[in-house]
């Protein structure tokens, strides 16, 4: 049984000057999915994500969050998201804890919940001794941690990564997964985009390959392996070379449906 | 090496302007053709306001004026320089590489020179042709104004970037980081300090214009007795020019030998990362939105010295008015004797320091966000949160720091408590209004551009609000009018007449009083919600239709 809609993409576009960086994108995220979306440098990966989480207008189409649209609906739609960028820039003149209870007063949490929730996530990310100093004095792996912190402590029921990885130290690196696979168990969806197809590998229920602005195949890593063994090799990181390869050979008409 | 560098930055620089619109390209062309244009009337008042001086006072003018020159070009390029020094990206990579120090800091010189000072120097040496030709200078002089000036804008350059580097090494390194916020005040100070130079220099004697020579230690001396020298066709005018140039080859092989030694770690004290002792462990409530954004606001503020610069404008209108009113027989010349002219003097100040100063501190709201822009569009904010938030934390700030400033005066000055709250009714609405119109002009003029993150409003709608405000200013007129004349009234019922500055009521009846201070208070508070309103309201439109993009030129 599939869990109910949490991300809906309908033809969804983006056109800059002229040039297409993402063509009509249609698919769905569900809840309590960890959504991988893997494609090489400039496929369109961040546009499609900026688009969905309300930083970038749609040149056409539109995305839902648990049918809300994020163009029509853009408050009603970001209630319910977070999202995180790769470079995480905040408020440098901001501690760590000043940070939190901004966005606690945005989301209007109690203050109890909130400050629990954030003790366990700065615990979690050995954030707990730095909360209290200015985010500007935080090294890049510290600036991604605290907006991690921030994008979860409202418990959104979908939170959108822009290579979230990058830049943790390995055990960092390990514990968001873990946290990752927690707050999709809780019933969020989970949709970030890597380069890291191992831990796309590991973490993702299903994975979406973008190629030039086109969605060329979703499905599970093991449907995907599976339907590519003749050709390539066992992980996925063969079948992203061999699809992504295809597509640069073949041109825009070899995108598969 | 130094070829290549050169080479390199010669086709970065070029690169750039190859990259500027066609607009900015065509608004260069027309200002520069603009300031040729204004140069020949200027440089013809010069040469006839020269005749009027004795020589001996000519020569102690332009002795000074060289000086206030050297001063003006060594403080406006010291922020760039420090950019240039210490904050240019490509200088931590050139490190890296088997590059002498001194090379390096070649290479920014001439990219630092390459601005002000060079728009200086060809400022100083079109006005010398003109200025000679009309007053009949031997041709001597033409080459040794150029060279001459030339001299004087790579020692006013050389002069900023040895302040920067020997700054950097003395103070501590955060102190250093936050040098160019005091340097910018600085220059901004002496801007309007060598504008009024010749009210400086004139004031003992209005009518004679006679001055007293300048002492012979000045350093603009020399270039002075060379000017004057060349001017006639006397042998000393060279000889003295290549005193002067020889004098600043070996300044400069002195400052490389000092650069070879001291760029470098002045280069590490300047970038290395600085502790911080604000600590704020005792998280609190959720607040309201708009009170978590003026929250934000606040702290952005009072945490980063780089942002009170925008208040600069404000404390510089303020200064220059105190100095002509200090300076002349006006009430707050004897502020104890005549406290309620000194309090209206003092409040008819305060109205085109506030409007035309304080809002561009609130205008820098928006393009403050600078990179953290995503995040307040990321979340479920409003623009009219947004802008109310915003308009709050510029408001409380400027207001409580004026309303201190007005109780300041009252221990200082011993004004009456009536003329106190009549005061803070009349700061805080223009307070309002400046942080409203500041609000409105950053909603729908913000801008962010990493390479100049300073620039917080886009020219056209700094343009227009400016205007706006001069158009406030006049609408306040009437209720300040009004407030203050009624104050005056006040206190000539308790202890006399006092002169007024300006043509205001200072012996009303009663009811006239009551009916002044009213209206004046109803007034103002009427018209401040008027702005304030519609300020907000057109702010919001105007962010809500920028979209997420707000921030973009």
């Amino acid at each position: 049984m599939h869990d109910s809609t949490a991300v809906e993409v309908n033809q969804l576009t983006k056109q800059f000057k002229g040039a297409t960086a993402v063509h009509p994108l249609n698919f769905e995220v569900h809840a309590h999915e960890i959504f991988g979306f893997l494609g090489p440098n400039g496929a369109g990966k961040t546009t499609t994500m900026r688009m969905l989480a309300g930083l970038l207008e749609p040149s056409s189409g539109d995305g839902y969050i648990h049918g809300k649209s994020i163009k029509n609906h853009p408050l009603e739609a970001k209630q319910q998201l977070a999202y995180l960028p790769d470079k995480p820039d905040i408020y440098p003149k901001l501690t760590g804890w000043e940070f939190l209870q901004f966005i606690a007063s945005v989301f209007k949490l109690d203050k109890n919940i909130w400050i629990e929730h954030a003790k366990r996530l700065l615990h979690r990310f050995d954030l707990t001794e730095s909360a209290g100093r200015l985010m500007e004095t935080y090294s890049h792996g510290m600036k991604q941690k605290i907006a991690l912190t921030g994008a979860l402590i409202h418990q959104p029921s979908v939170i959108f990564l822009d290579e979230p990885t990058v830049g943790l130290d390995p055990k960092s690196s390990r514990d968001l997964r873990a946290i990752l696979r927690e707050t999709a168990a809780d019933g969020t969806a989970v949709f970030f985009s890597t380069h890291m197809l191992d831990v796309a590998d590991q973490l993702c229920d299903r994975v979406g390959i973008i190629h030039r602005g086109r969605l060329l195949q979703t499905g599970t890593p093991e449907a995907l392996k599976q339907e590519h063994a003749s050709h390539a090799g066992g992980s996925l990181e063969d079948v992203f070379l061999r699809m992504t390869e295809q597509h640069e050979t073949e041109g825009p008409e070899g995108e598969v449906p | 090496m130094i070829k290549t560098l050169w080479y390199y930055q010669k086709k970065t620089l070029h690169h750039q302007y190859e990259a500027l619109p066609a607009g900015r390209k065509v608004l260069y062309i027309t200002l520069t053709a603009l300031a040729l244009f204004i140069m020949i009337p200027f440089g013809l008042g010069i040469a006839a306001a020269g005749d009027v001086f004795s020589t001996e006072s000519l020569r102690a003018v332009i002795v000074y004026l060289l000086l206030s020159t050297l001063a003006v070009i060594t403080f406006v390029t010291m922020p760039r320089t420090f950019q240039l020094l210490f904050g240019s990206k490509d200088i931590e990579f050139l490190f890296t590489l088997p590059i002498r120090s001194r090379h390096l800091f070649a290479m920014q010189f001439f990219t630092g020179w390459a601005g002000f000072p060079l728009l200086s120097f060809l400022l100083l040496t079109g006005l010398s042709i003109i200025i000679g030709a009309v007053s009949g200078a031997h041709l001597l002089f033409y080459p040794a104004a150029a060279l001459l000036f030339f001299g004087l804008s790579v020692f006013g350059a050389g002069l900023a970037f040895l302040l920067n580097l020997f700054l950097v090494y003395i103070l501590p390194a955060q102190r250093a980081q936050q040098l160019t916020t005091v340097i910018s005040f600085i220059s901004a100070a002496l801007f309007i300090l060598a504008a009024q130079m010749p009210n400086i220099i004139m004031q003992n004697d209005n009518t004679s214009l006679t001055i007293e020579a300048a002492p012979a230690w000045l350093p603009t001396q020399p270039v002075a007795a060379a000017l004057f020298a060349s001017f006639r066709g006397e042998g000393a005018g060279v000889i003295y020019a290549a005193a002067c140039l020889g004098a600043l080859a070996v300044i400069s092989l002195a400052s490389l030998w000092f650069v070879e030694k001291h760029y470098f770690s002045s280069w590490q004290r300047a970038t290395e990362p600085v502790g911080n002792k604000i600590k704020s462990t005792r998280p609190g409530a959720a607040r309201s939105v708009p009170y978590a954004i003026a929250l934000k606001e606040w702290r952005t503020v009072q945490r980063n010295p780089k942002e009170w610069t925008t208040c600069f404008t404000f404390a510089l209108i303020l200064i220059l008015m105190f100095i002509n009113f200090f300076g002349s027989d006006s009430a707050l010349a004897s502020p104890w004797s005549n406290p309620a002219s000194a309090w209206s003097s003092v409040h008819v100040m305060l109205g085109p320091a506030i409007l035309l100063g304080l809002q561009q501190f609130a205008a820098a709201a928006f393009g403050r966000e600078g990179d953290s822009r995503w995040m307040l569009r990321a979340l479920p904010v409003t623009p009219r949160q947004i802008v109310f938030g915003k308009f709050l934390a510029h408001w409380v700030m400027t207001g409580t720091a004026l309303a201190a400033l007005e109780l300041i005066a009252f221990l200082l000055f011993g004004w009456n408590i009536v003329l106190v709250f009549a005061g803070l009714a009349l700061t805080l609405s223009l307070t309002a209004v400046a942080a409203a119109s500041g609000v409105w002009a950053g909603a729908s003029g913000g801008t962010y551009n990493e390479k100049n993150p300073q620039k917080r409003v886009r020219f056209d709608t700094g343009v227009v609000s400016f205007f706006l405000n001069v158009l406030y200013l006049l609408l306040f007129f009437v209720p300040t009018w009004m407030i203050l004349s009624a104050g005056l009234s006040l206190q000539s019922k308790w202890s006399g007449p006092e002169p007024a500055f300006l043509p205001l009521w200072d012996t009303a009846p009663w009811p006239w009083i009551s009916l002044l201070g009213t209206g004046g208070v109803l007034s103002a508070a009427g018209l401040t919600l008027l702005i304030v309103y519609l300020h907000l309201r057109h702010g919001t439109k105007e962010l809500t239709e920028r979209g997420v993009d707000y921030l973009d030129p």
